[in-house]
């Protein structure tokens, strides 16, 4: 078990490193960051002083190991358009983009069980085919679309929920609910044929056949075992929804991780994105380690 | 009552009644219902938040929007443009290179630190040396040589070369105590100003809000709303929402003319006033075929401003003949723009050896990609074909710097100076960061207009270069901006042109 | 952008011919027919769009300005209305359709030649060659396909060939692994060492044995790509970074109408609406077509 979890650490870090190398590589080739962060008078001499201050004249194999150096102890640069730590501002914005996964995680799976077990129970019926339908259509939306349709609706013609912004719990509910409701469609569909392939099983016969009512038999015996393969889903889709929240936090200007890489990007604020990014890459690493090792509780087949 | 008692109540009350309607025209009126509220909170929207509170960290006008309200600098330009006394109360030239300041006295911070001449000098010996400042305004005060507090009421400030840009750069200087930041360090005080303006720093929230409230002490009066709240909103949607719905009292800047119509209709107002930002259509003198006049002047030909001005921004834009807007020193009155006239372009572009057009890269920044289609389209008309590219504004900004830029492309200039050398020297000087210009004729006459402190030689410098800008035609002159301002009913204050923020003297209306 | 993993290394089902078509035995179902519905329909308009559409793509008319959909106070001649440079969305719809079916598919052609190139080799040839290959895919699951394709195209610029670039670079991984996982198993029986000593070429055991066992998979796995890559470059030139106006994306379409939600909702809903059905459609006939073909692959 700890040599597979130790197997495990050695390739997300790797993962890690080789994504820092392709951050570092593509940050080097997008010209010349000195210009781009001076005001419109500076003087070709404002420049040159800016880029030995960023040591932008060393040779590139040396300024990656020197940020390498740097990043182990968790010094990313000074940001200046932020004019503090560039890994200090993404920290501080971590909380925020926690808070939005959080809640798009619970509105998914608000959404997908019921459907999902909907569609098991009543599988083939117009019902199982209906909720099928609107899983898929969660599927197939442009979350950005999704979100100017919110805003539309909710904020700007019944003015009930604000349109942008961060802060309160009201600032939340429209990018949770556009962040999760792209999730429920998939997350329903599979429960739906997990269930399904589980309810076939001999153990659910014998349920059955004991003369439980069918929804215990759902219940206590095939939604765990049904659980499985949504568990996994889930814990790959953490990925997907720390990414789709880049979408949402920007159509919302929800104040968290998201907005500010893609501000960062567009303002060659070069130590953010490094920071931003091995932090991302961490947490999805760290997220589907844990999904492993959740697997083996819930399994007690699995065994490492 | 008796009949008798009865009339005496009205011999008694008679008189009375006979005075009073009478007596009233001549009795005080009675007091007058406040019109504004001292207590007010005044909630202004622009769209981004604040990077730092640190008035000497950059120019960001995002910054300088919220930290000028804390701040005052050495001297301020009134609305009609004239230098106007400030923390300075007078100053004088001892010679072209030495300029004296005599300080106001009795001055405050908002810490009760009294304001004296080392806070002259020591801000702006942060700004020009300070290394971990690193202030992006270094640049802009390049000039200065040495700053010398000659007493607690005197400086002298020396260049190292005759200046003529100096007194208007130094109004953007806010002069921050050197015993705070002395005390609390860099990153503190960035967090906490401690200035000598109207308001005092509260409170900041990222992304949330900026707070500040009345400065009780402040030299020049008291300010009309107690407590003055930045909120940054990225989104014009939201603000005009926000507007709406009374979340925000003015929505700074960031709306559309689209949205004019919209918020008008929901019973609030909209200020447009004409801004220091111009927008030109630039040629990179460099690529062919804009090297050859013809092709530029068939191009300005070309494109109908005044339909865009009309049309597509509904007039809310100001024409303008030549690089510079009537409010400018250096600006020429005589100067008469090219009149929309396909016919001549196409004839030129024949003469310059295309008689069937050709194909360019065409550049905007985001905020005018509706601008640049339009554009482009009036140029398909006369058979320039146009590749549009719309760039977010640090890449614009870069690939203008690295000489990468697209031939043909849509830049602005805010002339928040009011000195065509800005303009002229900077933007079309030859081998100039941010120029893609190259004239010799407009060169020398543009270098000597740079050095001079003799304004009637640099006026007569300046019509000459304009002349030359006219017929080589390096830039197309399009429009001059507006800012547009929402304000709710009941909230009373006034942009400036130079669209500095003051809100010193805003006020609002009490809630009904 | 990231996907579950394929299921364990599948065994040979069908032998070793090549699936003869069942077509007898195809049944639409209500799925498949909504899906297969709207596909047609959006190829339709996209190939007939220069017949079909009232005005051009690109054709400005600044005295018209944001005019509404017909039925909501427009005019018939723009039946959609017009968007902030007067121009009909109707027919910036139509000949969008071409756009995003072009770029769907083109992607996943490319994609899917270089997923089954690597997939290939790397089941072949083994040794470091492979681990590279496979190593090079796993961690593009863990990168953000957003933030990366984002950095590329603020670096490089933007426009239809560096996002063509991006979407394929972030699409092959599917692919690889499929035949990947399929040649490691064929790696291991001893009909390929017999057909070997047969004389059997390489190229003769790719075409007969490997390649008929993936091809339903593949054809499952690419339709539904296609929607996933309509998404994704919406996405991209949502921001801004993907197809550069004045070209009727509609992604870009439904950034152009983001600060006029208020006063013209028709400019960012129409187009939204486009993508919506389109990648429904899409994911509707690929769910009946996996149904049908390939019922193992399924996850969902």
């Amino acid at each position: 078990m700890t040599h597979y979890v130790a197997r495990r650490l050695a390739h997300a870090i790797l993962t890690v490193l080789a994504v820092s190398l392709l951050v570092f590589g593509l940050l080097q080739m997008s010209g010349d960051p000195a210009t781009a962060m001076l005001p419109m008078e500076a003087t070709a001499a404002d420049v040159a002083k800016l880029r030995a201050d960023l040591g932008l004249n060393r040779p590139i194999a040396e300024q990656y190991v020197l940020f390498l150096s740097r990043a182990v102890r968790g010094d990313f640069g000074f940001s200046y358009r932020h004019r503090q730590g560039a890994m200090s501002i993404v920290i501080e914005r971590i909380p925020a983009t926690l808070e939005l996964a959080g809640a798009a995680l619970a509105v998914s799976l608000a959404l997908a069980i019921p459907m999902g077990m909907l569609g098991a129970w009543k599988r083939g019926s117009w019902i199982d085919q209906a909720a099928m339908m609107v899983a898929v259509t969660g599927q197939s939306m442009p979350t950005f679309w999704m979100g100017l349709m919110l805003i539309l609706i909710a904020a700007v013609t019944l003015r009930w929920l604000p349109a942008s912004g961060g802060g309160d719990v009201r600032a939340l509910i429209l990018p949770a609910v556009t962040l999760g409701a792209n999730m429920a469609g998939i997350t329903a569909r599979l429960l739906r044929s997990s269930l399904l392939e589980v309810l076939s099983k001999d153990y659910v016969r014998v349920a059955r056949a004991k003369g439980l009512v069918e929804r215990t038999v759902l219940w206590h015996h095939a939604l765990r075992n049904a659980a499985l393969p949504v568990v996994t889903m889930v814990g790959l889709q953490i990925a997907y929804l720390l990414a789709g929240a880049i979408i949402v936090e920007t159509v919302f200007a929800y104040p968290g991780m998201g907005l500010l890489v893609i501000q960062a990007i567009t303002a060659h604020d070069f130590p953010v994105v490094q920071a931003f990014v091995l932090v991302f890459t961490l947490m999805v690493v760290l997220v589907n380690l844990a999904v492993d090792l959740l697997y083996t509780r819930l399994d007690p087949r699995i065994a490492y | 009552m008796s009949c008798r008692v009865r009339r005496s109540w009205l011999v008694v009350v008679f008189p009375l009644l006979v005075v009073a309607l009478v007596g009233s025209p001549f009795s005080p009126a009675p007091a007058a219902v406040p019109r504004t509220d001292p207590n007010a909170r005044l909630v202004v929207a622009q769209a981004s938040d604040v990077t730092t509170l640190d008035p000497n960290a950059d120019t960001v006008v995002g910054n300088h929007n919220v930290i000028d309200n804390m701040f005052d600098s050495l001297l301020d330009r009134s609305r009609d443009g004239k230098f106007v006394p400030s923390l300075a109360l007078s100053w004088r030239y001892l010679d072209s290179t030495n300029l004296k300041f005599f300080l106001r006295a009795n001055v405050k911070f908002h810490d009760g630190n009294p304001f004296t001449a080392a806070d002259v000098k020591f801000t702006l010996d942060r700004i020009l040396g300070d290394k971990q400042l690193a202030s992006k305004m270094a640049g802009n005060m390049a000039t200065i040589k040495q700053v010398v507090a000659n007493d607690d009421r005197t400086v002298t400030i020396t260049t190292s070369v005759p200046d003529p840009e100096l007194l208007q750069r130094l109004t953007e200087v806010p002069i921050v105590s050197k015993a705070a930041v002395e005390k609390m360090g860099l990153e503190a005080f960035a967090r906490n100003p401690v200035g000598t303006g109207p308001f005092r720093f509260v409170d900041w929230r990222k992304d949330q809000y900026v707070t500040m409230e009345r400065f009780d002490g402040y030299w020049r009066g008291t300010t009309g709303v107690k407590t003055l709240v930045w909120r940054p909103i990225p989104e014009p949607s939201t603000q005009v929402s926000e507007l709406q719905t009374g979340g925000i009292d003015i929505a700074y800047q960031n709306i559309t003319v689209d949205q004019i119509p919209q918020i008008q209709r929901s019973g609030n107002r909209v200020i447009g006033i004409p801004s220091a930002r111009l927008l030109y259509g630039v040629f990179n003198m460099a690529k062919k075929p804009f090297d050859d006049k013809r092709v530029r002047q068939a191009v300005t030909y070309a494109i109908d401003v005044n339909s865009i001005i009309r049309n597509l921004l509904n007039g809310h834009a100001y024409r303008i003949n030549e690089p510079v807007d009537s409010q400018t020193f250096g600006y020429d009155p005589t100067v008469t723009p090219y009149p929309y006239d396909p016919a001549r372009a196409k004839q030129l572009l024949a003469e310059a050896g295309y008689p069937n057009g050709f194909q360019t890269g065409c550049e905007a920044r985001v905020a005018f990609k509706d601008v640049i289609q339009v554009v482009a389209q009036q140029l398909a008309q006369v058979g320039v074909k146009c590749n549009i590219v719309v760039d977010e504004t640090t890449v614009h900004l870069r690939k203008v710097t690295d000489k990468t830029m697209e031939p043909f492309f849509l830049w602005t200039w805010a002339n928040s100076e009011y000195d065509a050398d800005s303009v002229l020297y900077h933007m079309m000087r030859t081998g100039q960061l941010y120029s893609m210009t190259s004239l010799p004729a407009l060169d020398a006459l543009v270098d000597r207009g740079h050095v001079s402190v003799d304004a009637a030689e640099r006026l007569r410098l300046y019509h000459q270069a304009m002349q030359v800008v006219k017929d080589e035609a390096p830039v197309v002159s399009l429009y001059q901006t507006e800012s547009l301002y929402g304000l709710r009913p009941g909230v009373n204050w006034q942009p400036r042109p130079d669209e500095r923020a003051d809100f010193m003297r805003a006020t609002k209306e009490p809630a009904k | 952008m990231s996907t579950p993993p394929t299921s364990a290394p599948r065994l040979a089902r069908r032998g070793l011919a090549w699936p003869r078509p069942r077509l007898g035995r195809l049944r639409l179902t209500p799925g498949g027919s909504i899906g297969l519905t709207i596909i047609t329909l959006i190829v339709l308009a996209g190939a007939c769009a220069p017949l079909v559409a009232p005005h051009g793509p690109v054709d400005q008319d600044l005295l018209r300005r944001l005019q509404p959909p017909a039925w909501a106070g427009g005019t018939a001649s723009f039946p959609l209305g017009t968007d902030p440079l007067g121009r009909d969305m109707a027919s910036r719809l139509l000949y969008g359709a071409r756009i995003s079916l072009a770029i769907g598919v083109s992607t996943v052609l490319i994609a899917g030649t270089v997923g089954l190139v690597f997939g290939l080799v790397a089941g072949y040839r083994g040794g470091w060659l492979e681990s590279l290959i496979m190593r090079l895919a796993d961690i593009q699951l863990s990168i953000p396909f957003l933030i990366v394709a984002i950095a590329l195209v603020s670096v490089f610029g933007a426009g239809l060939a560096k996002m063509v670039l991006v979407l394929v670079l972030f699409g092959w991984v599917e692919y690889c692994r499929i035949i990947h996982a399929e040649v490691l198993s064929y790696r291991e029986r001893e009909f390929v060492d017999a057909a070997r000593a047969m004389g059997c070429s390489n190229a003769r055991i790719l075409y007969l044995h490997i390649l008929p066992n993936v091809v339903s998979s593949i054809i499952v796995v690419a339709t539904l790509q296609v929607g996933r890559m309509i998404l994704a470059e919406a996405s991209l030139s949502f921001l801004g970074l993907g197809i550069q106006p004045p070209q009727p994306a509609w992604g870009t379409m439904v950034a152009d109408g983001r600060d006029l939600l208020a006063s013209a909702w028709w400019i960012s809903t129409l187009p939204g609406l486009a993508i919506l059905l389109t990648v429904l459609g899409i994911n509707c006939f690929g769910d009946w077509l996996r149904d049908v073909l390939d019922p193992t692959l399924r996850t969902t």
